[in-house]
């Protein structure tokens, strides 16, 4: 396990947050494994910690539940690597959760009370 | 998704990873080799992201299923020698059990219940009195008055008949019949499956003589010959004309051949008038009750009824589902549950013999069980693979038992099967049966070892095998499960034994040793007359017409008449009184047996008269009653004194008779105790008989005749010359041998079945001890070695180690004796020739059980001699 820096202000993923994230990456197109891990990253500033150990089982999770769809092919730089794209199931699914997620996001807001500065 | 995902795929998906992360950190400016580890780094444990793959697979469960019974397949076949073992003796169990099973579903399903259409509505009459049954004119009454009832049938016992020659060239029978109503199809919604039923002018006392027949009887006798119907059969002396065969579902397994008019019985029966005769209960009645009407409302009806006979009447009660006594129907679950108790015991045997090996070997197994629990296999997983081999075990000894089972009902079924045209067919039950036994076989006597084995403690599991705690004192913990494993089997195969011990010596008795004569060459010729229309003026008359024609027949070296077979129980038991004895109660007297014979009796049999004189042909009628008796008789009751000239009395009211002589003892000499006899002379045989009750007339007697050859060749002589004045006469020829070989047939069937069961749970008991005490040895390896290394003797470690053995041995005998006081009340009841428990068969039983038992803790006992101290030591 890849020890963490108490100083480090990345933030570990909320469980079953993962599976919401990837479908959301994998909107924009195919990606690997890898990419959808930097994506996530980039996408967060960094903020999002994805640990690449839990990503993989993630992915054949979502597989196996028919949301994403994989195939081999070749990456930018002519490596082969394992290219998922989002099913019509995994779209529905991402709407789904999105909403979820909102909801939950905003009545923990309320709940929490206005930001202090 | 339908396919499954290779778990080589997954791992080049994580190298794929590693390589496209370690391009992009080269790129963000790292140095290559920075970039690998960095990369790897991130990912973190890969073994634990494969393992979360494989496990997240659908196929896991089914996985595991399929790798544990390769596993144990392996290990079963590995160690061969154990998993015959323990196939073979779960074989024997199972499949004893479903056999008999499928003998009782079968016997139920043949039984007359099985036959009557909705029996809902099926009731029956009984009377409140002790025997049940109903007398001729109550039923008619009933019959008449009761409304609650749609039809009323009455049916009465099975009665002998001889049946007349029924073709030219063929011969008289003995049959049996039952006297029926004529409703008695109908009222449980059957019909005749040819012909018809009593019609009403039939059923008029001296109405025409009519019969139907058992449908299996007609498929026997008369090959299903629909032109049987208007056929006249003789029935004891009286022309019967046939009018129907009953349904093929009716009585099946009953063994009555012919159905007839309840008021032919004063006809045919020679036992008097029983239409009339109010004391004469004998009708059992059952009635189909009105649509509406319910059993309580008939009930209330019959409450009213009953009254209206008279004040001396017993009360009526309706019975559901027919006229089944229920005094009958409770010993019958009494007897299916003894014998299913019985079965179970033998299946326990099996089963604790299973766990006792399985406990054993887990104990050989045990380093290999903690290797793996250490090497993180959870111990759910554990006990579900050593579940997996005992019920693999228990499903192959399933399977086998079925095969044993099938072949040993047939074999049975057709031993005892006395209706022909049966088959034995067995149902999806009793397969189902055999199944659910296997898989609770396997899951209840594996789990125990199954969870034994996999609670070690790791650290000592793996250090030093031999430390399992200071043993506690043997008495303390006696009714362990585990010593119940030792104990139970050894109780049920000593009380096996025993039965099976009274039952050879009862068959001893009788049939090995025979009589105190040459009964091989002995022929018994006995007839019916008194059933066959003769009088007592005829009887005589062909009784000396025939014994003087059979004393000329060459190959006869003697003929003499005797009015019961020396080889029965005589006529009957009386108690002895002697003239001028005080008079005491009839319990308490000595109770003879006796018989009428003719002179020439004792030369006949070859039996000499030691004291006195033998009868002459002066003894008869008329003159003074005189009598012989036995060796034992006199040993018993006139010990030490002269018993020539004492005047006995052999029943209450009849005349005193002087005895004349005393013979030698009819048992055989070998024989511990002999059976006391009296013989009066055939004369005086009225007097000795008076007032008793007696199935045939006191004249009527059966020839006992001498042969000086081949008796084979005599017997068909004999036949042929007991015809020639009436060929329509029922005789039965066979030398005493083989009446006494019949007589004790089923009990010798008995007593080997009983044995050879007996024998199997004495195996099973002894491999069961040597499985369990070689575990003992193995447990306590160090401490024998220690007790080896500080000095102790080789015959100081066996007695060590056969201690605890030795207690329970002595506990399973104990209980077995109990076990055996208990069965043998039960068989003296089945069985009351038996006899009780006698001391010589006990203790032979006991001590061969004990031995055997010894010796299979006298092996294991010689494993601990062989451990090495220092080996022993080194374990730790």
């Amino acid at each position: 396990m890849p020890t963490q820096d108490p100083s480090d202000e990345r933030i570990a993923l909320l469980q079953g947050t993962l599976d919401l994230l990837i479908l959301r990456t994998l909107l924009f197109g195919p990606q690997h494994g890898q990419g959808v891990a930097r994506a996530i990253q980039e996408q967060s500033r960094d903020v999002l910690l994805v640990d690449h150990g839990t990503l993989y089982p993630a992915l054949q999770r979502l597989e196996s539940k028919g949301w994403i769809a994989a195939e081999w092919g070749t990456s930018a730089n002519n490596r082969r690597a394992r290219f998922y794209t989002i099913t019509k199931a995994g779209r529905k699914q991402l709407t789904q959760e999105t909403n979820q997620w909102r909801k939950l996001a905003t009545a923990i807001g309320r709940v929490l009370g206005p930001e202090e500065h | 998704m339908w396919w499954r995902r290779k778990q080589g795929d997954f791992h080049d998906e994580l190298e794929a990873h590693l390589q496209l992360e370690a391009d992009q950190l080269n790129s963000e400016g790292l140095d290559p080799v920075d970039a690998q580890t960095a990369a790897r780094r991130a990912l973190g444990n890969r073994t634990s992201a494969e393992e979360r793959f494989y496990e997240s697979s659908r196929w896991m469960v089914g996985q595991h299923f399929l790798r544990d019974l390769r596993f144990a397949t392996r290990v079963l076949l590995k160690d061969a020698k154990f998993s015959m073992l323990a196939i073979l003796g779960l074989a024997l169990g199972i499949g004893i059990t479903t056999a008999i099973f499928a003998l009782i579903t079968a016997t139920m399903r043949f039984g007359d219940w099985a036959a009557v259409q909705d029996p809902d509505s099926y009731v029956g009459l009984l009377s409140r009195a002790r025997d049940t049954s109903l007398s001729y004119s109550d039923f008619r009454y009933f019959q008449q008055r009761a409304t609650s009832f749609s039809a009323m049938s009455a049916e009465s016992g099975r009665w002998g008949f001889i049946l007349g020659p029924v073709s030219p060239g063929s011969e008289a029978e003995d049959v049996e019949g039952r006297f029926e109503s004529a409703d008695f199809l109908s009222v449980i919604g059957l019909h005749p499956a040819l012909g018809r039923s009593f019609s009403k002018e039939e059923e008029q006392v001296a109405g025409p003589p009519v019969a139907l027949l058992n449908f299996q009887f007609w498929q026997r006798k008369f090959s299903g010959d629909p032109g049987v119907l208007g056929k006249t059969v003789v029935l004891n002396n009286h022309a019967v004309s046939i009018v129907g065969v009953a349904d093929a579902r009716f009585a099946v397994a009953d063994g009555a051949s012919f159905y007839l008019p309840l008021e032919m019985q004063p006809l045919l029966s020679d036992r008097g008038d029983w239409l009339h005769a109010a004391r004469a209960t004998w009708l059992i009645v059952g009635a189909r009750l009105r649509p509406g009407a319910t059993r309580q409302r008939a009930q209330a009806e019959m409450d009213v009824l009953s009254p209206a006979l008279g004040p001396d009447k017993v009360a009526v009660s309706v019975t559901a589902g027919g006229p089944i006594n229920p005094q009958k129907r409770r010993e019958i679950l009494t007897a299916v549950v003894a014998v299913i108790v019985a079965l179970s015991m033998i299946l326990l045997i099996a089963c604790s013999n299973l766990a006792n090996l399985l406990l054993a070997r887990s104990v050989v197994r045990r380093r290999e069980i903690g290797v793996r629990l250490s090497l993180g296999a959870s111990r759910a997983r554990l006990v579900c693979q050593l579940l997996t081999e005992s019920m693999l075990l228990a499903i192959a000894g399933g399977m086998l038992g079925m095969v044993f089972s099938s072949w040993l009902a047939k074999a049975v079924f057709v031993l005892v099967n006395p209706t022909p045209g049966l088959a034995l067919q067995l149902d999806p039950t009793w397969f189902l049966y055999g199944v659910a036994l296997s898989l609770v076989t396997g899951v209840s006597f594996g789990l125990g070892p199954a969870l034994a084995a996999t609670k070690t403690d790791l650290a000592r599991s793996l250090h030093s095998e031999g430390m399992s705690g200071t043993p506690r004192s043997p008495s303390e913990r006696i009714w362990a499960p585990r010593n119940l494993l030792v104990i139970v089997p050894l109780a049920v195969s000593l009380m096996l034994l025993i039965a099976a011990g009274l039952a050879i010596r009862f068959v001893e008795r009788t049939f090995f040793t025979g009589p105190g004569f040459d009964s091989a060459h002995l022929i018994a010729m006995s007839f019916r007359l008194n059933s066959q229309g003769y009088d007592q003026a005829r009887t005589l008359q062909f009784q000396e017409d025939l014994r003087s024609r059979v004393a000329g027949t060459p190959g006869v070296s003697a003929v003499t008449l005797a009015a019961a077979s020396p080889i029965s129980r005589g006529m009957g038991v009386f108690p002895i009184v002697s003239e001028g004895s005080a008079v005491s109660a009839e319990e308490s007297l000595l109770h003879v047996e006796c018989d009428v014979v003719s002179a020439g009796f004792f030369e006949t049999l070859g039996v000499p008269v030691v004291r006195g004189r033998a009868f002459a042909v002066s003894d008869r009628d008329g003159s003074a009653p005189v009598a012989i008796v036995s060796q034992e008789l006199v040993r018993r009751y006139w010990p030490g004194e002269e018993p020539l000239g004492k005047r006995i009395r052999l029943n209450t009211g009849s005349s005193f008779f002087e005895v004349i002589g005393v013979v030698r003892d009819l048992d055989n000499p070998r024989l511990s105790s002999a059976t006391p006899v009296a013989y009066v002379p055939v004369g005086q045989g009225k007097l000795l008989l008076a007032g008793a009750r007696l199935e045939t007339p006191p004249y009527q007697m059966q020839f006992l005749i001498r042969s000086s050859g081949e008796p084979a060749a005599l017997k068909s002589t004999l036949h042929h010359e007991a015809l020639a004045t009436d060929p329509s006469l029922w005789v039965n020829i066979q030398t005493l041998q083989e009446l006494r070989e019949e007589s004790v047939g089923p009990i010798r069937m008995f007593s080997l079945l009983l044995s050879a069961l007996g024998a199997l749970a004495l195996l099973m008991a002894s491999v069961g001890i040597y499985a369990i005490l070689a575990y003992a040895v193995s447990q306590r390896t160090r401490e024998i070695g220690i007790r080896m290394a500080l000095g102790a003797q080789r015959r100081e470690v066996v007695i060590l180690v056969m201690q605890r053995t030795v207690v329970l041995i002595v506990w399973g005998i104990g209980a077995g004796f109990l076990g055996a006081l208990a069965l043998s009340r039960i068989l003296a009841k089945g069985l009351g020739q038996l006899g009780g428990l006698d001391p010589v068969t006990c203790v032979s039983v006991a001590v061969l059980l004990g031995t055997v038992a010894l010796l299979a803790s006298y092996l294991p006992s010689r494993k601990a001699l062989r451990v090495d101290p220092v080996q022993a030591l080194r374990c730790e």
